[in-house]
């Protein structure tokens, strides 16, 4: 089936009769893109489940005062964003560690995973851009890796557009300093 | 030259451009996709079925307690200005004898039958009392004149 417009999806679930049809429908048009995301900020996929999960349940509850003024799924990136940022604060916070403590314990888990299938040099650059700072690496996964717009990130974030220019320049250089310092190695 | 904001940084950073574009390293378990939507959709449904008994006294909880306030404040301020403001009402059947700690009311058979013993008021009672009789009474009592005059 083919994709819903957004107009069409919430005219759905606006509809009592057919709400749960509809939610249906927008959560399989957009959990992979989400799911990409979130994965990328938090790196475990049992995490990003989680934030996933949240992210849709967010959702739901929200939709019927969603007002359109925006794309329906720059509103869902809006909220997995959210998201993804509380679910990395409430990690420091409960495992009382430094920041860095939490990035080895995340890029630990791309070699215990069983569901990460890259090579060595897609495990280095993941593992680089776990070293980002939690809102840098937000601004750079959905430049790099999503190709986001900087107008929609800007809606996203809450940022300004300059601002995330040179948060993805800075995040750009960051990465290839690291992966150069890898190739030394 | 352009300014910083404007360039492409990935000119600048040929490993991470060489890397652009390649697939995604993560991957999910078999049939993630198929069952995520449904579970996630249950629990929505669950959780909204939690908070709905909450959520329905949230919007009016406030405003319940409000007018349960506003009325309770009016009805005892009301009954605080009636008390102060007016006397309570006097019985028609005023207590005015009191025997061993009994107040009795003036239509008392005990009343009156105590009252038919004292000699002076015995012929009285029970009779009626035309204008003569009760000036004779009033002369006979020696009463102040202003009460005679009331009387009468």
């Amino acid at each position: 089936m083919s994709d819903l417009t957004d107009a069409e999806l919430l005219a759905l679930f606006r509809d009592e009769g057919t709400r749960h049809r509809a939610f249906n429908l927008l959560v399989n048009q957009y959990q992979r893109r989400l799911y990409a995301f979130i994965r990328r900020m938090v790196t475990d996929h049992d995490e990003a489940e989680d934030v996933l999960q949240n992210t849709f349940i967010k959702a739901w509850n929200g939709l019927d005062s969603f007002r359109g003024d925006a794309q329906l799924f720059s509103w869902l990136y809006r909220i997995a964003h959210n998201e993804c940022l509380n679910h990395l604060r409430k990690l420091r916070r409960g495992l009382f560690v430094s920041n860095d403590a939490v990035i080895e314990r995340l890029t630990a888990s791309l070699d215990s995973s069983e569901h990460f299938s890259g090579d060595l040099i897609a495990r280095k650059l993941q593992a680089a851009v776990m070293r980002l700072p939690d809102k840098q690496r937000a601004v750079f996964t959905m430049k790099y890796f999503d190709g986001l717009k900087y107008e929609e990130m800007s809606g996203i974030t809450g940022t300004s557009v300059g601002a995330l220019k040179s948060s993805y320049h800075i995040a750009v250089k960051k990465i290839e300093a690291m992966l150069a310092i890898d190739q030394t190695k | 030259m352009r300014p910083l904001a404007e360039k492409d940084p990935l000119d600048e950073a040929p490993k991470l451009g060489s890397l652009h574009g390649a697939p995604t390293p993560f991957s999910v378990p078999d049939g993630f996709f198929d069952r995520f939507p449904h579970r996630v959709q249950s629990m929505a449904i669950q959780r909204q079925a939690a908070q709905r008994p909450v959520a329905r006294l949230l919007p009016w909880g406030p405003k319940l307690a409000l007018a349960a306030a506003a009325v309770l404040v009016a009805f005892l301020g009301g009954r605080f200005i009636l008390s102060e403001g007016a006397q309570a009402p006097i019985p028609t059947d005023t207590y005015a004898l009191e025997s061993d700690g009994v107040m009795l009311g003036w239509d008392d058979p005990e009343v009156l039958a105590m009252v038919a013993e004292i000699p002076a008021l015995a012929p009285r009672v029970g009779e009626g009392v035309d204008d003569d009789a009760l000036a004779t009474y009033l002369e006979e009592e020696d009463l102040p004149l202003e009460m005679i005059i009331e009387e009468l």
